[in-house]
């Protein structure tokens, strides 16, 4: 075998296998699978709400005397994530605003509720909800 | 004469000037203690009284845990406690014992016998 061929190919071969052996250690490393990251999937407004924290029937259109329930329905994993909803009244009338704090490990509903005891004003309103201080969700609703 | 479809359109809200206040006449004549002011239109609607909404009440609540609950907390058993009593404390209802038994199989053999000094896992109720 001539002195080249005696040196170059165990080289090359010592190259391979260092080439293959980092690639494997790089594919071991990458997680499979992350974990999702938390978003808000919806949001619901009515009138009540189940076990489940989702509202028992959809409606937009509320009476004076109403607890006005919001189900904020969220996909993905959090350690710490701060739901906020954000309540006015037709031009821009802060009405309220509450925060829940939560650390879901997969899909959740959060519910926020709002009661007037002498009665909602008529008119137009919107329920804002943020996740982590960003907009997520609005939607808008009226007393009649 | 007016044609008939202009006659029923509505009519812009007219402004007009005149003395304003409490007690004062919606005229144009001098009144002690009135002001001149403008009446009509968009005006009134601006001053219209904002609603009250200091006494709303309001609540939330998830089928998240909150990350104090998913992060864990431990009881130190003390001379005494059984699983029953640690679980009236922590949740309220002396009946939730097995989720207290069932978080810490690994150092409870037997839900009955518990020893103080021992580092309790407290799941989330």
């Amino acid at each position: 075998m001539p002195f080249a061929n005696r040196v170059l190919v165990p080289l090359l071969c010592i190259g391979l296998a260092v080439s293959a052996a980092a690639c494997a250690k790089k594919a071991a490393e990458t997680p499979s699978t992350p974990a999702a990251q938390l978003s808000v999937t919806g949001l619901d407004l009515g009138r009540s709400v189940g076990g489940d924290k989702r509202v028992s029937e959809k409606v937009s259109d509320f009476h004076p005397n109403d607890v006005i329930y919001a189900s904020v329905l969220t996909s993905g994993a959090s350690q710490n994530a701060i739901l906020r909803a954000r309540w006015t009244f037709e031009d821009g009338q802060l009405v309220n605003e509450s925060e829940q704090t939560i650390a879901p490990s997969g899909d959740a509903a959060t519910e926020f509720h709002v009661s007037k005891p002498d009665g909602w004003p008529v008119g137009k309103y919107k329920v804002e909800v943020f996740l982590n201080g960003n907009p997520a969700q609005a939607k808008d609703f009226q007393v009649k | 004469m007016i044609p008939l479809a202009l006659a029923l359109l509505p009519s812009k809200p007219r402004r007009t000037l005149a003395y304003t206040g409490l007690g004062c006449r919606h005229d144009t004549k001098p009144q002690a203690g009135c002001t001149m002011g403008l009446f009509g239109g968009k005006d009134d609607k601006k001053n219209k009284p904002k609603p009250d909404f200091s006494n709303v009440q309001s609540g939330s609540s998830s089928t998240a845990p909150g990350p104090a609950a998913s992060a864990g907390r431990t009881y130190v058993v003390q001379k005494g406690d059984s699983l029953s009593k640690i679980a009236k404390r922590e949740y309220g209802n002396a009946n939730d014992w097995p989720k207290i038994f069932e978080a810490n199989r690994d150092i409870i053999k037997d839900p009955d016998l518990i020893h103080p000094g021992q580092t309790l896992k407290i799941p989330s109720a």
